[in-house]
């Protein structure tokens, strides 16, 4: 059990980071399309009507889809001065408590959001802009995406806690 | 139960968790949360939660935040900052606290090129610092120089903190970015007033030094100046497509970070590798900082809903005083909770229960937006929790103690609160520039 569940760990991290890093792409994607469109607009006199749209979806995926590389680093922003405080061994309490509270409100995120996700892809909500896309519907499921990586990369961080394998580090969950 | 006992255990249920060490987005979640379900029911609460977190990734401004997030990691491996110092070092020639002086306007020149804080201390904290230690500056002087001056980029265009204000207030960004610019300048001009007067009165404090080509004529010093002439050309074309219209703040910056690549590229330092790990930065800050939005428009959205936001401003309008203190008791409050939580956070929460009062109080939401970015950065600064002073502490020598660099930065505040006072009454400061484009 405790293999696996070390192998469990291992292989979200992984999938974390790939996905993190997959997501630098989509920001650079954004940042080419969102100067591409000034280009399009003042050099050639063609302004797009899908690329403000187009750059928020992919800001938007990048931006949720992170969460798990971010958490797999450890760089969600925590005030950890009692860390000096307490010692090691309460501080690793800490630790856990502060994962518990993490996967409590982030699970209760997702049931929030599941709904209107559900209803979302039953059916299809527009934009209401020019080019009247289903970014609307696409942000609420991406939402949901977004907070079950958080969940699964808080699992492993849980499983490293439990196992002492998470390289002792004493930053934040 | 009265929203004076909801609003004292929301604050309480707040400091217990961050001082568990729970990220500030989740403390500010798991509160909304609770709040919304106790006050409104499981169903009635997801529902309020849900719209209100799924605003947030409209708003179509926010995404200019990654993109001056990106353009100043590229700039921070560049060595773009180090050209700046050394072009700033031979055309500024030989004087008593020439080094200070200069590096308050690198500072300047990386601030209006970045849009963030804490990368921009840190390269001045590796280039200005040693040089100013080796050639026998004082130690206190040469690090408030360096905190004080790196966090300019919390009020000069094109600031992120703005960018942010901007959203929750409700206000153009483009009118943030002019009003900001003289008083960011006012600063400097305050730190570097300070720094010429300190040395004037204490020579012992910064010797002159001797670089040769210090010595050659006026005319013959500025051909060294061709290291500000890239980060110029950057800031003219982001700042000026901004203030000219012809862009949206979100395209500027990713002009900005288009134009950052081709600085780099022109400068022969642009690799795939650089990029790559510029970008990987870049999406491990964006990623950290959307769940503290989303907190926090989760947390401000349930707490207006059940009535703690006209509760708040209630208690404000009604305060006995004349309307310029009621916004210094803002000020002081946003003071207040810059000691333990995160700016963007507390932009999120305090402004949309803040920017309606100043409106009733007839101050225009755009100056109070630049005494809001001023006070952000006293708190950058201030003891016991300075985010400036533990940049530092991460690139300076190990002797400096993180003490002394606390004792180093008050004189400092008090500039930069000398400059919040006198925009503060002179509000003309920050808003002639804008009036004078309209």
């Amino acid at each position: 059990m405790r293999t696996f569940l070390a192998r469990y760990a291992q292989a979200v991290d992984r999938f974390s980071v790939f996905i993190g890093l997959s997501c630098s792409t989509l920001l650079f994607a954004c940042i080419a399309i969102s100067a591409a469109e000034v280009a399009l607009r003042y050099g050639f006199d063609a302004p797009t009507l899908w690329s403000t749209e187009l750059a928020m979806t992919l800001c938007a995926t990048a931006w949720i889809l992170s969460v798990g590389y971010v958490t797999e680093r450890r760089r969600h922003i925590s005030i950890t001065m009692l860390e000096l405080l307490v010692g090691e061994r309460v501080w690793r309490m800490f630790r856990l408590m502060q994962m518990i509270v993490a996967l409590g409100a982030v699970f209760f995120l997702a049931v929030a959001l599941w709904h209107p996700a559900m209803k979302a892809l039953a059916r299809a909500e527009h934009s209401g802009t020019a080019m009247n896309s289903i970014q609307p519907s696409y942000f609420k499921v991406m939402m949901v995406v977004g907070c079950v990586l958080y969940l699964i990369q808080l699992s492993a961080n849980v499983i490293r806690w439990a196992q002492n394998s998470d390289g002792g580090r004493s930053d934040g969950h | 139960m009265g929203i004076e006992l909801v609003t004292l255990m929301i604050v309480a249920a707040l400091l217990a968790l961050m001082a568990l060490g729970v990220p500030l987005g989740i403390t500010t979640l798991a509160v909304s949360l609770a709040t919304a379900i106790l006050w409104f029911g499981t169903r009635g609460g997801f529902f309020i939660v849900a719209a209100n977190v799924s605003e947030v990734l409209h708003k179509y401004e926010l995404i200019a935040v990654p993109f001056f997030v990106f353009m100043a990691n590229v700039l921070e491996r560049s060595g773009i900052a180090q050209s700046l110092f050394n072009s700033m070092a031979i055309a500024g020639g030989r004087f008593r606290g020439s080094v200070g002086v200069q590096t308050c306007i690198v500072a300047v020149v990386l601030a209006a090129m970045s849009g963030i804080m804490g990368g921009e201390i840190v390269m001045l904290g590796l280039i200005a610092l040693p040089q100013m230690l080796r050639l026998g500056y004082d130690q206190r002087l040469s690090i408030g120089i360096i905190c004080a001056a790196g966090a300019l980029a919390t009020l000069i265009p094109p600031s992120v903190v703005l960018i942010v204000y901007g959203l929750a207030a409700q206000v153009s960004i483009t009118k943030l970015f002019m009003a900001s610019a003289v008083p960011g300048l006012l600063l400097a001009s305050l730190y570097i007033a300070y720094i010429l007067i300190r040395v004037r009165l204490n020579p012992a404090l910064a010797p002159i030094y001797d670089i040769p080509e210090t010595a050659l004529p006026f005319w013959r010093r500025m051909r060294h100046l061709k290291g500000v002439i890239l980060p110029s050309a950057l800031i003219a074309t982001v700042l000026g497509v901004i203030y000219s219209g012809v862009a949206t703040v979100t395209e500027a910056a990713a002009i900005g970070a288009v134009g950052a690549l081709a600085v780099a590229a022109a400068r022969g330092e642009l690799r795939l590798r650089m990029a790559r790990d510029a970008m990987r930065q870049t999406v491990l800050t964006v990623g950290s900082i959307i769940w503290l939005v989303l907190g926090a428009v989760s947390l401000i959205g349930i707490y207006n809903r059940i009535g703690g936001g006209e509760f708040l401003r209630g208690i404000l309008a009604g305060l006995d005083l004349p309307p310029v203190m009621v916004v210094v008791v803002m000020m002081l409050i946003v003071m207040l909770l810059g000691t333990f939580l995160e700016w963007i956070a507390i932009i999120f929460i305090t402004v949309p229960i803040f920017a309606p009062v100043v409106i009733a109080l007839g101050y225009d939401p755009v100056w109070f937006g630049v005494l809001f970015a001023m006070n952000i950065q006293i708190y950058y600064l201030s003891p016991p929790f300075g985010p400036a002073c533990f940049f530092l502490k991460s690139v300076a020598p190990p002797e400096i103690q993180l003490q002394t660099i606390f004792r180093a930065v008050l004189p400092f505040i008090g500039l930069q609160a000398v400059g919040l006072f006198l925009v503060l009454f002179i509000p003309d400061i920050a808003l002639w520039l804008p009036s004078t484009f309209e």
